[in-house]
């Protein structure tokens, strides 16, 4: 326990450094701060330690992660004493006051959100490593990169050692890699730990998010639906009960879009999006065209802006280019690393790719096959709860307007890695049983844009609900 | 009928997760006074975990070995599970040829620096053997 708490501190405390050095993060509250922490923390030690060891050869260790951690801690407290000193530490904007039903609203929601988190991480705490993919890439693959002390591990090079998926990017490993040297440990319930955390932080991130696009009410009843799914907290083949590598992308990819979507981002906030791309893109391969696709919509967003000659076109343009030119690097930094390793223990997606079988797959009946599957996934109630069955309804009771800006970019955001997902099943023979393994995770990765675009849709709703009220209000007042 | 599929949503899911997370913290609650060891075999069988356990002590850390799946599919996941038992010990993965001997997974012949060889017995739980041991018994199986 001890250990998973020195971890978890590392982890939260360099995300904590990096929140208070980050101007773009002066104004907001504790709660929004905490949801971009933990996933900046893990980003920042993990691309440390692979741009460290990769290119400085620097040896996989105590010492580089303390260094790794030192760095953002040691900003962070700075700068927190120089606000303090200069007494310009910036409060949150004070809330309009709150009526008693949405009290008791934040209390449930506070009292599920601490319930579900305390069971997933009481889980990990008690029980070892059972799922498939953790144990057959990412906790097997940080082993090996511990023994060796980098990256660059020759049992990773060698033709003839039994890999599964050696030329999956490795940044979650790393991070595993950095929780067991600062416990000083080889327990992997400490592991387990640093994947159950990714809950709460996916909540509050998912909370920022409606906030910023829905306002508190919807983002409060929003979060509410999003904490009756019980796949994403308590399944170990893709949740937070396991180690799979889709719920840190889901806060990778989510926490990148929400900041670069933003109003008028600060360039702080290109800094930490694209710190959050670059670990997006480093994590799963996934995460490229997930990467790829949040610079693409905040490029758009800049160019619009600038076109239409708004104060924050320049502001959108100079945060999507610092996050560009991250992701850019991070980019080039798994291609090096890549490079030595010949592929093996794999489906060889790439090797294979060409573009006139894609086209042809695409247009065949083959990812049609899994529709009964991608429904059967999504409509049990088991893993999902109500939520697929209900979403629609509110969706058709309330859609929000795709002319307006976030929804419609919370839509192609969402879209991309589920047409990903369905491009990918044209291309294999076995694609129900690839849809069959994989479909939930996929939305997982979608999740932070679809809970957008559910906040707009409960933020409809509820307007609906108000106008439907004083209109109720003022034909009765007639006859009162 | 938005209003009401909303409130039925975060009613209805918020009692099976309350209840779901209770179930959970009150497993939590048993398992914690379990120490690792014996949450492992429980886990995994006591016979599997012993015996990657005296396996992990007999190699040293930078030791390879020889791995054999029980079936060319390994559906079950058998190597997959002892590699990451074993991990960092160094695997290469052996798969028998019908009639022809043996071959690494991924092509070519079996390393002949390789000096030791994990195979599942009967029971699928990990035998440690010599290399030669383990060809001989593995030729064996194939004649039978």
């Amino acid at each position: 326990m001890g250990g998973a708490l020195i971890a978890i501190s590392l982890l939260l405390g360099a995300g904590l450094g990096l929140t208070v050095c980050l101007p773009g993060f002066a104004r907001t509250g504790l709660a929004d701060r905490m949801a971009f922490a933990y996933p900046l923390g893990v980003a920042w030690i993990g691309l440390f330690l692979y741009a460290a060891s990769h290119f400085a050869r620097a040896p996989l260790g105590g010492p580089l992660v303390f260094l790794a951690a030192f760095l953002p801690l040691s900003a962070g407290l700075a700068a927190a004493i120089r606000l303090l000193i200069l007494r310009r530490w910036c409060e949150p904007a004070p809330r309009a006051p709150r009526g008693s039903l949405q009290t008791i609203g934040w209390v449930g929601l506070s009292l599920l959100g601490v319930l579900i988190s305390s069971a997933v991480l009481a889980d990990a705490l008690t029980h070892p490593l059972e799922d498939w993919d953790g144990r057959m890439t990412w906790s097997a693959q940080a082993a090996f990169l511990r023994d060796a002390g980098t990256v660059d591990a020759e049992v990773l090079r060698s033709p003839k050692s039994f890999i599964s998926h050696p030329r999956y990017p490795l940044l979650m490993p790393l991070v595993q890699v950095a929780a067991l040297e600062s416990a000083g440990s080889d327990h992997e319930r400490i592991v387990r730990v640093v994947y159950a955390a990714f809950f709460p932080a996916l909540l509050l991130l998912g909370l920022a998010a409606g906030r910023r696009w829905a306002g508190s009410r919807p983002a409060l009843l929003m979060t509410l639906a999003f904490l009756t799914i019980p796949w994403i907290p308590l399944d170990r083949e893709g949740g937070a009960t396991g180690a799979y590598s889709d719920l840190p992308l889901a806060c990778f990819f989510g926490g990148g879009l929400v900041l670069l979507l933003r109003g008028r981002p600060r360039a702080s906030d290109g800094v930490a999006a694209g710190l959050l791309l670059g670990a997006a893109l480093l994590t799963k391969n996934e995460g490229l065209p997930e990467a790829l696709i949040a610079l693409a919509l905040a490029g758009i967003s800049a160019g619009v802006a600038l076109l239409k000659r708004r104060r924050s076109g320049r502001a959108r343009l100079l945060a999507t280019g610092l996050a560009s030119g991250l992701s850019l690097g991070a980019f080039g930094l798994l291609v090096s690393w890549r490079s030595s390793i010949p592929n093996r223990y794999d489906e060889s997606y790439f090797e294979t790719f060409s573009l006139s079988s894609f086209a042809h797959n695409l247009a065949s009946t083959r990812p049609f096959t899994t529709i009964p599957i991608l429904a059967s996934r999504m409509f049990s109630t088991e893993a999902w709860g109500l939520f697929w069955w209900l979403v629609p309804v509110l969706f058709l009771a309330a859609a929000p307007s795709l002319r307006r800006p976030p929804a419609k970019l919370l839509a192609v955001a969402a879209a991309v890695p589920l047409l990903a997902a369905w491009s990918a099943y044209a291309q294999v023979p076995t694609a129900t049983y690839y849809a069959s393994v994989t479909w939930n995770r996929i939305l997982l990765q979608a999740c932070v844009p679809l809970l957008g675009l559910l906040a707009l849709a409960v933020r409809k709703l509820l307007t609906l609900l108000r106008s439907m009220g004083s209109k109720g209000s003022l034909s009765q007042s007639p006859g009162d | 009928m938005g209003a009401g599929a909303l409130a039925a949503l975060i009613g209805v899911g918020a009692v099976n997760m309350v209840h779901r997370s209770g179930l959970l913290l009150a497993e939590a609650g048993r398992w914690a006074k379990l120490d690792p060891a014996e949450a492992r075999r429980r886990t995994f069988g006591a016979a599997y975990t012993d015996a990657i356990d005296a396996i992990r002590r007999a190699l040293p850390d930078d030791s390879w070995y020889l791995v054999v799946s029980p079936e060319s599919s390994d559906a079950s996941g058998w190597a997959l599970w002892v590699r990451y038992g074993l991990a960092p010990r160094r695997p290469v993965l052996i798969q028998p040829r019908a009639g022809r001997g043996l071959r690494a997974a991924n092509g070519g012949g079996v390393p002949k620096w390789v000096r030791w060889a994990v195979l599942p017995d009967d029971h699928g739980v990990p035998v440690l053997l010599t290399r030669e041991e383990a060809l001989a018994r593995l030729r064996d199986h194939s004649v039978r």
